[in-house]
């Protein structure tokens, strides 16, 4: 065996992902040469190295990720009979045509139309049979065009300049710049991510749902 | 007690949210610490890991039980991560390499100012220059590091964390050790070894 492939089969071992025969191999070769079992140790010493430097995580952390979704809790642990209420309400709002509702720019004000809500909304709405708009489609959507979706139900004022092309089901897709005002958007408005599957995405858009 | 994971994560799903915080008990030590191997300072960990938790528990019930949750938990947090550094556009050193004396041990956190043993010193200058290398890695190779060393994942895991192929996730690793072992050779730390090739 020549040093290099020692080299695989050394991180093999420090991974515990070798064979037994590929441990064979590499006690056989280790055993004549000197280069490679120092580098063995000095990988060794590493790998201790970086495990030592694991520390506890800060005392409150939990505690203040638990406060944190209690102040959430009013929008998102409602009853199945709310969500359905709410998936109605969402529906008619879409069914009267009113997308141009103002932003709301308080993303903590519990509300059926929040950004976030949304995909529960539109699938209870879906099994309502009040609306076809679904996960999947935008999913579809997102592999079909190989691009990463952010999904609206409002208009946002950084929408104004950018093209776009209304869909079959009156949902309008805007071509967003690049990724970088993708992510502005989601991370401003909070707003649910799709991309494709199996794909990097080439393209950037966000979806108004009709 | 064994912890039932997929029970606790239903008993959420059902709407007991308190449950989660034994979800939040259970991972927060690694996910903390993958936070402040990316980030560099334990600042920024924390609000990282908080989002990533808050996060998990907005996106539960997309979660589906086909894939660990500590699979899922993972990519989360390594989205999380990756975002923020993009944001930040990642200063090339952070305060854990800045040369300044005063802030040398900062990441390590030293109260006592007393002389240390001189094993103990030895060990935090092990760490801090196992830090600095590790800080001088681009994202992709500290996180891969972070994920097989420091948490024990899997090829396989790490694979589907970071949406890589299995071979990708081997070779990757076998490459971030090996520059980090060169970055630790060059400043002349313990580690050091020569290739005689």
């Amino acid at each position: 065996m020549i040093c290099e492939e020692a080299w695989i089969l050394i991180n093999g071992h420090l991974d515990h992902e070798n064979t037994q025969a590929e441990e064979a191999q590499l006690r056989e070769h280790l055993e004549h040469c000197t280069p490679c079992r120092a580098l063995l140790e000095a990988m060794e010493g590493c790998d201790e190295a970086l495990r030592s430097l694991e520390v506890e995580p800060p005392v409150d952390l939990c505690a203040n990720v638990m406060e944190a979704i209690r102040q959430e809790k009013p929008k998102k642990h409602h009853s199945w009979l709310k969500w359905a209420g709410a998936a109605a309400a969402a529906a008619l709002v879409m069914a009267v045509g009113l997308s141009k509702m103002p932003v709301r720019q308080e993303p903590e004000t519990p509300s059926v139309m929040n950004a976030r809500a949304v995909p529960e909304a539109a699938s209870y709405a879906a099994a309502l049979g009040s609306t076809d708009i679904s996960e999947e489609q935008i999913q579809e959507l997102a592999d079909d065009r190989i691009a990463a979706i952010v999904m609206l139900k409002e208009t946002v004022p950084e929408l104004q300049a950018c093209d776009c092309e209304e869909l079959p089901n009156g949902s309008i897709l805007y071509a967003l710049r690049d990724e970088k005002a993708a992510q502005t958007l989601r991370d401003a408005y909070e707003l649910n991510w799709y991309e494709p599957v199996n794909d990097v995405p080439k393209q950037y858009y966000a979806l108004l749902l009709p | 007690m064994v912890f039932d994971e997929n029970k606790v994560i239903q008993q959420v799903l059902n709407g007991d949210q308190e449950a989660f915080a034994q979800l939040v008990q259970q991972y927060e030590k690694p996910i903390y610490n993958l936070c402040l191997r990316m980030v560099g300072n334990p600042d920024d960990a924390q609000d990282l890991a908080q989002e990533a938790f808050l996060k998990a528990w907005r996106g539960l019930q997309f979660y589906k039980f086909e894939a660990a949750f500590s699979t899922w938990l993972y990519r989360l947090t390594s989205n999380v991560c990756i975002d923020f550094l993009r944001q930040q556009k990642r200063r090339p050193t952070t305060s854990l390499t800045v040369g300044d004396e005063e802030d040398e041990n900062a990441e390590l956190e030293i109260q006592d100012h007393r002389p240390l043993p001189e094993e103990q010193m030895v060990q935090q200058e092990k760490q801090k220059a196992v830090t600095d290398a590790m800080n001088q890695l681009d994202d992709e190779f500290r996180m891969l590091l972070t994920l097989r060393v420091m948490e024990e994942r899997s090829y396989e895991q790490i694979a589907e964390i970071m949406d890589l192929k299995v071979g990708t996730v081997k070779s990757r690793i076998s490459r971030a050790r090996e520059k980090l072992r060169r970055i630790l050779a060059k400043s002349g730390n313990n580690f050091e070894f020569e290739s005689s090739n």
